[in-house]
């Protein structure tokens, strides 16, 4: 089962994520606390972190900047209710969308979101839940 | 012929079409992607970064297409976004839908009645915060 692991200060967030996932089929860890991400990522096999980006302890980018050292091919979904978080004026940003995004392992979604949107996110990032590999189009109608 | 992409070639599909538009610096996340058949479906807003000064053309969205047409796996690409809308002839070029703001009634008072607009009319509320 494909593993995911989110990260909000939100516990309501994340309460609505773990419930919304887990139907969907996926396994998901959750956690408030952004320092504890690189202990969850040791001890589990993750394929995909959902990160908030603006958290009072520690920023969804900082931890992002930090696990990409890594584990370099880890999946990442932003979730953010603010767009101009990723703001190119910020020379910061504009440098890690270069680097660390170019290899289109990671994605954005914006808050208010649908569910169907969240899945989507998902399963174009690792896929749809249950399998190892992603599901073939074969008996879907075309 | 089976004309599916095998369920890596799907992945790494998936991988090659946000490069592209990471690498043309269009906001991901106002966008969804979806495969099908080949059939590479885009949908939402297409716009550039927050901070992007250089302004997104028809021309833009033709070569971000070509790129993605380039995409092994991929042999059609639709757009389907709701600021922009490409015309009906094939190949046409994209134009941006244009959201025109409806004229707001006009003010009427009854005749010889003083119509006064106070102060504290003019202020709005101010918009909550973003969650």
């Amino acid at each position: 089962m494909r593993k995911i692991v989110s990260v909000d200060d939100d516990p309501n967030i994340l309460q609505a994520f773990e419930t919304a996932i887990r139907q969907k089929g996926y396994e998901i860890l959750t956690t408030t606390d952004p320092n504890a991400v690189g202990q969850i990522l040791s001890e589990n096999d993750v394929d995909l972190l959902m990160l908030d980006v603006r958290m009072p302890q520690k920023s969804g980018f900082d931890i992002f900047r930090e696990l990409k050292k890594q584990a370099p091919r880890l999946r990442v979904l932003f979730v953010t209710a603010y767009p101009k978080s990723f703001s190119v004026r910020n020379e910061d940003i504009l440098k890690m969308w270069q680097q660390d995004f170019a290899d289109g392992e990671t994605d954005i979604m914006y808050k208010p979101f649908t569910l169907d949107t969240l899945f989507k996110k998902i399963e174009g990032l690792i896929g749809p839940a249950g399998g190892d590999e992603y599901e073939s189009d074969t008996n879907r109608e075309g | 012929m089976n004309m599916n992409p095998t369920p890596i070639a799907r992945a790494e599909i998936y991988r090659q079409v946000r490069t592209v538009l990471v690498r043309h610096l269009i906001d991901v996340g106002r966008l969804t992607i979806q495969i099908s058949m080949n059939h590479l479906h885009l949908q939402g807003t297409l716009r550039r970064l927050s901070g992007v000064t250089a302004v997104l053309t028809s021309q833009n969205i033709h070569a971000i297409f070509s790129e993605l047409r380039l995409i092994r796996g991929v042999r059609r690409v639709n757009g389907e976004f709701d600021n922009w809308r490409q015309m009906d002839d094939v190949g046409a070029s994209w134009v941006p839908i244009t959201v025109e703001k409806l004229a707001a009634p006009p003010v009427t008072t009854p005749v010889g009645e003083v119509f006064e607009v106070k102060e504290a009319d003019k202020t709005s509320p101010s918009a909550p915060p973003a969650g």
